[in-house]
């Protein structure tokens, strides 16, 4: 088994991706911008973009399980720990992607500015993280309520995509991975609109999420009303679509595995499964070495508790409506039926 | 007087000699993986599986995880590839022995593998195979065997398999050892008159005295379940990588470069230089640090001393590791401050008085 094949293994693994019933057949194909795509950084220094997404609707659905079965909506608990898939209910009717208007996705407002966090630093300790990207990782650090996560996130951007919004990797191990994403969880995720085209896209973005996993963020929680179920993967393009996918994933990380410090948040990015039966092996410590170089050269000081707390928390995380409002402008429930 | 280098502290000639392997940035995540590739790929062509690692390189370098996982998917390809020739079956023992033995010197004192001596009466089987079915034949029980129906089976537990040594004996003197008179115990069980001796740091050449090609180390073949080459490449590897380099105590490898260096530079230095005026088939120049074999076989030319012969890829190797070892040793001591925090661990624990004073913990004075 490669690492790519462990890593899909582990979401569903870790994360406990119930079964459903077959989904229905998806559309036609929508082809990425793959021939224009600017820069693929990953290819030049070896980066690790990890699927950002692969796990992030997982996470999420167990807190919306757990209010399916009468709890309160109360924000993630970070000590939660992952449900057993088998106790999972009878699955109910395979639902159907939410359709979006056209254009729905262009709404969404390009990078936001300094005002738009106002009284957040955006000049201590963000090294050479480009200056208009700063009120983008502010606002994640904001919306998610994941005291320090700004400048890790800005880290995580620079390894994963160059600070490139619309970075594209479709190489053909990337495209392979990307097709056994697909084939390996759609049978346990809602549909996607545009399942075949995730399937064919390889991974994308300012965090480097992989396509299909990417389109499943949040089902856990939202179901049918997932943002993303509908929609085309080069959604992933979208800075602030690609925000919200990263801070969702974070929380996931953050909630259901064993963080020992920063470092080991970029693991889980590069795959879950590495925190746990990964952990001191050769590739867990040069993902480690990795990001705490990424962060040298970048000159984010890990180190600065008035910036970046020790360790990271997402127990005050508000919830994925609220979240994905703030981050993307736009309401999940104004979509539902376009 | 000039000013020392990083690595001034152990000898004034190293900081120039490490270029030889190639200056970089440790925290400069690219520079890093392209180095640590240049690394492998070297160590690729000697051992004649270049073919199987530029695959593994290609595909990793198409993947989200890039080189993160060179370490474990490079040896996986030698693995492989050392795996396609098996040992003989009446020799499978050997390919356990010989993995067990490394595996003991590496955790008696993994600070100190680049170069190891030890008494083989101190390792499993005491460094030899066959020994276990070692089964002395009763008289009587010959006689008995004609016409004896359990006669196959008898002698097939009967059989004496003389014991071997797992590995050859570096004698010395020789380019890593001069030998100096032991008290270690000697096992003569099976022809050992020496301490074991092998140049870890340095495989797949990991005899002084047999610098010739192919090399020693990649006869080492495996059986079903040892792979006692890729574990030798496993320890050579470490010294260039993050944590197995800061863990050895380069005082153990400036001690070896230094004689490998004396013991070579005379055959060396005469060498006629390259680029030469008027170059000629098949003659040896000395290149730098490295020797180039003009419209030659690099396995098959090279330099030739009291000490034996020394093939010129041998050479270039030998000189690439130590290089290799002493460049990396730079790089993460001039990013100590942005190491991470197992790596730092690691670097303070380090016993050595040059790493220590790097570190501004103690003071040194330079002879």
């Amino acid at each position: 088994m490669d690492e790519q094949e462990e890593f899909i293994e582990s979401v569903e693994r870790d994360f406990g991706v119930t079964r459903r019933e077959a989904p229905p057949p998806v559309s036609s194909a929508v082809r990425p911008p793959s021939a224009s795509s600017p820069r693929r950084p990953w290819l030049l220094a070896g980066g690790i973009a990890a699927g950002v997404a692969a796990v992030v609707g997982g996470a999420l659905y167990l807190r919306s399980r757990g209010r399916d079965e009468g709890e309160s909506e109360e924000p993630t608990d970070a000590s939660a720990k992952p449900t057993d898939a088998g106790s999972d209910p009878p699955a109910p009717e395979p639902p159907r992607p939410s359709p979006r208007p056209a254009g729905w996705w262009d709404r969404v407002p390009g990078l936001p500015e300094a005002p738009a966090v106002a009284g957040f630093d955006l000049k201590a300790n963000w090294g050479a993280t480009p200056t208009e990207l700063r009120p983008l990782f502010a606002l994640m650090e904001r919306a998610s309520q994941i005291e320090g996560s700004a400048r890790i996130f800005a880290v995580i951007a620079k390894r994963e995509a160059g600070f490139q919004a619309t970075a594209h990797n479709d190489s053909n191990w990337e495209v392979d991975a990307s097709r056994r994403a697909y084939k390996n969880a759609r049978d346990s995720n809602p549909p996607l609109k545009y399942g075949e085209a995730a399937a064919e896209f390889g991974s994308g973005g300012l965090f480097g999420a992989l396509a299909p996993y990417f389109l499943w963020t949040a089902v856990r929680e939202m179901k049918a009303k997932a943002p993303f179920l509908g929609a085309p993967p080069e959604v992933m393009f979208i800075p602030r679509v690609a925000a919200f996918g990263a801070v969702a994933y974070m929380v996931g990380i953050l909630s259901y595995y064993k963080i020992e410090d920063h470092a080991d948040i970029k693991v889980g990015w590069a795959s879950p499964s590495l925190l746990k039966s990964g952990r001191g092996s050769d590739t867990y410590k040069e993902i480690r070495t990795r990001f705490f170089a990424d962060a040298a050269e970048l000159g984010i000081d890990l180190e600065d508790t008035s910036t970046i707390p020790e360790s990271l928390s997402a127990k005050a995380w508000p919830g994925v409506p609220a979240v994905f409002e703030a981050l993307t402008g736009l309401a999940l429930e104004e979509t539902e039926e376009g | 007087m000039a000013l020392l280098g990083t690595l001034g502290c152990y000898s004034s000639e190293l900081d120039a000699f490490a270029d030889l392997a190639g200056d970089f940035d440790f925290l400069s995540t690219h520079e890093r993986e392209v180095w640590l590739a240049r690394q492998w790929s070297l160590m690729a062509e000697v051992g004649g599986w270049r073919a199987e690692f530029d695959e593994t390189l290609a595909k990793l370098q198409q993947s989200q995880v890039g080189l993160v996982s060179l370490y474990s998917s490079a040896l996986a390809a030698f693995t492989a590839f050392m795996r396609r020739e098996r040992e003989d079956t009446s020799r499978e023992e050997r390919a356990t022995t010989r993995t067990q033995v490394l595996l003991a010197l590496r955790s008696a004192n993994p600070a100190a593998t680049w170069r190891v001596e030890t008494d083989v009466s101190s390792v499993p089987s005491g460094a030899c195979y066959g020994r276990a079915k070692w089964k002395a034949m009763g008289v009587g029980k010959l006689a008995s065997q004609p016409g004896n129906q359990e006669a196959p089976q008898d002698q097939a537990d009967d059989v004496a398999v003389i014991p071997e040594r797992i590995f050859l004996a570096d004698e010395g003197p020789s380019y890593f050892w001069t030998p100096a008179p032991t008290t270690l115990l000697l096992d003569l069980g099976c022809g050992w008159n020496t301490p074991l001796r092998l140049s870890l740091g340095t495989y797949p050449w990991v005899y002084g005295d047999r610098l010739q090609a192919p090399a020693p180390g990649l006869s080492w073949r495996s059986n079903k379940t040892h792979d006692p080459a890729p574990l030798a490449l496993r320890i050579a590897a470490g010294f260039w990588h993050a944590e197995g380099n800061l863990k050895a105590d380069a005082r153990e490898v400036v001690a070896a470069w230094k004689h490998w260096r004396a013991t070579t530079a005379p055959l060396v230095e005469p060498l006629p230089t390259w680029p030469a005026a008027i170059p000629e088939a098949g003659v040896v120049y000395r290149e730098g640090e490295r020797l180039r074999v003009h419209a030659g076989d690099a396995a098959k030319a090279g330099v030739n001393g009291p000490r034996g012969f020394i093939c010129a890829a041998a050479y270039n190797h030998v000189q690439e590791r130590f290089a290799a070892f002493f460049a990396l040793r730079r790089a993460l001591l001039r990013a100590r401050k942005s190491l991470s925090p197992e790596l730092r661990k690691v670097l303070i624990a380090n016993p050595d008085p040059c790493v220590k004073q790097q570190l501004g913990i103690a003071s040194l004075q330079i002879a």
